[in-house]
């Protein structure tokens, strides 16, 4: 298969994402077109612009020290695919995701 | 072979903040709870919470960078850091990248006799990411609690040129830190923490291969590790190899230092600015807030004010609550030399590297002893037996020698009167003393001493003694 701008099938690994083949297909599709539109941007030269990291005014609001409750373990860990002695169970990233690159 | 090289070392630190509640969320930062009770939406990575910046940690995180001397951004902005491991649910972490929270600023300290100044290149507010433990049947176990901690980097440049040098600066950096009370710096509880950079080169030479050097959390650890990489290093050069580039973990147990084997991808982060945090701005309050007296100023104020020989400035002002401990204890006390061995020497020792302000005998509990030795109302020797019974009773002074029935020795003319006392008793040995034999003053020493129950000072009583035999 030809290899599009983006690793589709990786990405999804590591986002534990399940994709069929036709999904993977269309969102390569998408995601390459996004790319490419991105890319046009690359042709305009801003050597003389200000770089603008926020499109408005203004600076961000800070909250008091405070303590709130969160939520609950059992909810939280209830949407987990796996956990252990209330810990979150996840594949060792030291043996790790097999590199498709 | 080692001394023909110049060793390049540059630390990256990051200390926790001590704030009530996290980074970018209200939970609760506590250490040692449950696992995972300390948690929400912001700090579990769920899609669509807002992180809303915590202003404790942006207060501590200024008056680190005004201590250091940096030069602070009055506007500042957080980046997304992007990669994939497990204890990072979002898959970037939120961080500072360009115009950090400050640049530029220094440490100096001593080392070997020598005034060194290491340059910080900037210090950035990011969040902690989850605690992992990695299991041996191939699993990682996560704990969100730490998830989103407020954690202050600060970034040196290479300017140091030594493992002992690296270590001695590692040191005077939690002290600064400690001083601000902007964390514990508990090494063992994960507070301060560090990374290095490490190359070598023939003096002359263009800089070498830098390694990145993980897991360097006390300051033995520090020290070994660079110490070992520095050899590894050397060895390979000398040997015709070629120093990778690459990261690698200090293992304390067996001492050495081996290449890091993730998957954590490439080491292009894609940083971003985070859109759903504004620029910060920082209110002038920040800026303006007193900073205490820092260290250095502190011994060098005790060396002058005081008197103090430098080594005992340097013991008393190691912890900034040493330092206050001895201020609230000289308070009306005249001789500032005893009490300062009195604190480096009978507190510290007692203490034995615990915090003291965990010490049962207050300032003023130990003022009213040292008052009475001052005053000759009881003598060193015997201040020493009472300071051990209140650590041993928790009683006061007063309370002690009142228990012992009285053995102050109220003034001089007392123990005048007890003299005369004994020399009335012991018409032979003044006989003796007089035609000579001045070694019998030993024994009617004893005799005063016996009356005073000990607590007289040995010294005055000779003079007295000896003023009498004489006359
Ligand atoms: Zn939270």
């Amino acid at each position: 298969m030809k290899k599009g701008k983006v690793d589709v099938q990786h990405i999804a690994q590591l986002a534990r994402l399940h994709l069929t083949p036709e999904e993977e297909k269309e969102l390569q599709k998408h995601l390459d077109r996004m790319l490419e539109y991105v890319e046009i941007l690359t042709e305009v030269d801003v050597s003389d612009v200000e770089p603008m990291a926020y499109p408005h005014e203004g600076s961000q609001r800070l909250r008091s020290d405070t303590p709130r409750p969160g939520i609950n373990r059992n909810e939280a860990l209830g949407i987990a695919p796996d956990e252990f002695f209330f810990l979150y169970r996840v594949p060792s990233p030291l043996k790790g995701v097999k590199d498709k690159s | 072979m080692a001394a023909d090289y110049e060793v390049i070392i540059g630390l990256e630190i990051h200390v926790e903040l001590d704030t009530q509640t996290k980074l970018f969320c209200g939970c609760s930062r506590e250490y040692g709870r449950d696992p995972n009770t300390q948690i929400c939406p912001v700090c579990l990575g769920y899609p669509g919470a807002l992180p809303v910046l915590n202003q404790e940690a942006v207060r501590k995180a200024v008056l680190a960078a005004r201590a250091l001397g940096a030069r602070i951004h009055r506007r500042s902005y957080f980046y997304r850091k992007n990669y994939f491991y497990p204890d990072l649910p979002k898959g970037y972490q939120i961080t500072q990248y360009t115009y950090s929270l400050a640049e530029e600023g220094a440490l100096e300290f001593e080392f070997e006799g020598q005034k060194r100044r290491v340059r910080i290149e900037r210090m950035n507010l990011e969040e902690e990411a989850a605690k992992s433990f990695h299991t041996d049947d191939g699993y990682t176990l996560l704990d969100f609690n730490r998830s989103g901690i407020p954690l202050l980097e600060i970034v040196t440049y290479p300017d140091l040129r030594s493992p002992a040098e690296a270590r001695t600066f590692f040191t005077r950096l939690r002290q600064l830190l400690r001083y601000l009370r902007i964390s514990p710096c508990d090494m063992e509880k994960g507070h301060l923490r560090a990374d290095a950079n490490i190359s070598v080169r023939k003096p002359g030479e263009p800089l070498g291969t830098k390694v990145e050097l993980k897991n360097l959390n006390s300051f033995k650890a520090l020290e070994e590790g660079l110490r070992y990489e520095v050899q590894r290093q050397i060895q390979l050069l000398e040997s015709g190899g070629r120093v990778v580039q690459e990261t690698r973990l200090f293992d304390e147990d067996e001492g050495v230092t081996r290449p890091m084997r993730t998957k954590e991808e490439a080491h292009d982060y894609r940083y971003f600015p985070e859109p759903d945090l504004l620029p910060l701005d920082l209110d002038p309050k920040f800026l303006e807030e007193p900073l205490p007296e820092l260290p250095d100023a502190k011994r060098e104020r005790f060396i002058r004010d005081y008197g103090l020989r430098p080594d005992v400035a340097e013991v008393l002002t190691l912890e900034r609550e040493t330092a206050e401990y001895f201020e609230a204890l000289i308070q009306g006390l005249t001789d500032i030399e005893q009490a300062a061995h009195w604190v480096a020497n009978r507190v510290l020792g007692h203490l034995k590297g615990q915090a003291i302000t965990a010490f049962p005998i207050r300032p003023e509990g130990l003022r009213e002893l040292l008052r009475l030795v001052e005053t000759r109302k009881i003598t060193l020797n015997k201040a020493k037996d009472v300071f051990e019974k209140m650590l041993d009773t928790g009683k006061s002074a007063a309370e002690i020698i009142e228990e012992e029935g009285a053995t102050v020795i109220a003034s001089e003319d007392v123990l005048q009167t007890i003299v005369d006392e004994v020399i009335r008793e012991n018409p032979e040995l003044v006989e003796k003393y007089r035609k000579g034999k001045t070694g019998v003053i030993g024994p009617l020493i004893g005799q005063v001493m016996k009356k005073t129950k000990g607590s007289a000072d040995p010294q005055v009583v000779r003079s007295l003694l000896v003023a009498r035999l004489e006359a």
